[in-house]
């Protein structure tokens, strides 16, 4: 930790000489088990940036602050906050030129409940890529370890769909119930880049398509749809889960999906071909039908 | 309580007419709908028929705001993939549904209450089959109570 950070500081310095208007890394938080984003103009302030167990925060969110548009920006990217990065390239959200990336080998993060226990970020242990090992510049040492199998990384997805179908609706009406619609999960995602969200969050009078009624219908529209959105995209960073206040598994949605996708279709590769630009947007003549049984898995 | 058990509560079978709202794409379907009813085929009148422009148009949302508004299973009829009236629309829709019936089945609904049909211009009698097909199934199934609006009257 203490490599990277001296790197990332020692880089930072260098670009903002160099003319980069802001960089944006990662300081501590009030606790030591804490860690927020940095946003570093002035020199004198280098010495806050701090990499430490805790700075799981995707930063690449940030680039889609309208604040920064057209300044120059240095940015600290982990492997998964940079596949999040490439999506946004991919759907022109953001320009590469005014942008400086700096990789970091991710040694894989904890986090900490609300019990006080530290353990291994689940993020991390579905983690596949911590290594943005396109970027030129890498900090940190590029050999780590996975924690698990690509085969295990949606383990919680299988457990949950060996169940039978009321169960499932049981646990899901069981966590999604609890949802204070705070749409946390919806602002902190690094790739819901709309300005203005269909689902709800315009003025109270607009015509969204959930209302503020608490009522679990709404709930659900707004999890499934939300989830839906980012279907092809979500590069499974865990964001959404991380911030939501009353601990709904919102990777298990996303995962689902993702698991299905994979599975069903062939991803493309991101920002490669300017012509597609994701699973949901393509197709080809022979994909499996609605509910029958295909993809690789079943092959 | 389970839901289960507070959805038996509620149901009556034997006098239970389920809602069923399909949405048909206006070159396909929706004259595979037609074509039922000029050429006399009876099928339940618990189908509502909604016309869209081509199944594309069809936004998962729309299918769980007619469960939250009272139907007790969706369906989504366009032309048979290749006879897209603008050409791949329906490759899309494919796509989306096959994806979004699975997430909905993942997250509790029955698979039986959702389903992606393809009826063309000249299948009426697919068209009367298949509404005939759903709708019993629907009653087998009982009414939907998982996704309704609880205002919904």
């Amino acid at each position: 930790m203490e490599i990277i950070t001296n790197a990332m500081r020692q880089l930072a310095r260098e670009g903002l000489e160099n003319g980069l208007d802001i960089i944006i890394g990662w300081e501590d938080g009030r606790f030591e088990w804490q860690s927020k984003p940095a946003f570093i103009t002035e020199i004198n302030d280098i010495e806050s940036l701090n990499f430490n167990n805790y700075s799981l925060k995707n930063l690449s969110g940030y680039l889609l602050k309208k604040e920064l548009k057209d300044k120059k920006i240095g940015i600290f990217l982990k492997g998964c906050d940079y596949k999040a990065y490439k999506q946004l390239v991919n759907y022109n959200q953001v320009d590469p030129e005014n942008i400086q990336i700096w990789g970091i080998a991710c040694p894989g993060l904890k986090e900490r409940d609300f019990h006080g226990n530290t353990s291994n970020a689940e993020r991390c242990q579905r983690c596949q890529e911590p290594v943005p090992e396109e970027l030129e510049t890498i900090i940190g040492k590029k050999e780590v370890a996975i924690q698990n199998s690509p085969e295990d990384k949606y383990q919680d997805v299988k457990k949950l769909e060996s169940l039978a179908t009321d169960e499932r609706f049981d646990y899901w009406k069981d966590q999604i119930s609890d949802c204070i619609r705070c749409y946390a999960c919806r602002n902190t995602c690094p790739l819901c880049e709309c300005t203005t969200c269909m689902l709800a969050g315009g003025d109270s009078n607009s015509d969204d398509w959930i209302d503020s009624a608490k009522e679990f219908s709404q709930d659900f529209f707004f999890h499934s749809i939300r989830a839906f959105h980012q279907a092809g995209r979500c590069v499974d960073c865990g964001e959404c889960e991380e911030v939501c206040p009353v601990d709904i598994p919102i990777s298990k949605i996303n995962n689902k999906i993702r698991h299905d996708i994979e599975n069903l279709y062939e991803m493309p590769e991101v920002a490669d071909d300017d012509s597609v630009m994701g699973p949901l947007l393509d197709f080809r003549e022979d994909d499996p039908e609605p509910g029958s049984k295909g993809g690789k898995e079943n092959a | 309580m389970p839901v289960k058990e507070k959805m038996n509560k509620q149901i009556d079978k034997n006098n239970f007419e389920p809602l069923l709202v399909a949405f048909c794409c206006n070159w396909c379907s929706y004259a595979g709908a037609d074509l039922a009813g000029t050429s006399r085929m009876g099928y339940p009148e618990n189908i509502k028929i909604i016309r869209v422009p081509c199944s594309c148009r069809i936004n998962p949302g729309f299918v769980l705001r007619a469960f939250q508004k009272g139907a007790d299973g969706v369906l989504i009829a366009g032309c048979h993939p290749g006879d897209c009236h603008y050409m791949t629309g329906n490759y899309y829709t494919r796509r989306r549904f096959t994806v979004f019936k699975e997430l909905l089945n993942y997250m509790g609904i029955e698979k039986e209450r959702f389903k992606v049909d393809w009826i063309s211009a000249s299948e009426g009698k697919k068209f009367a089959d298949t509404a005939t097909e759903f709708t019993s199934k629907l009653k087998e199934l009982g009414p939907d109570r998982k996704l309704r609006d609880s205002r919904w009257k």
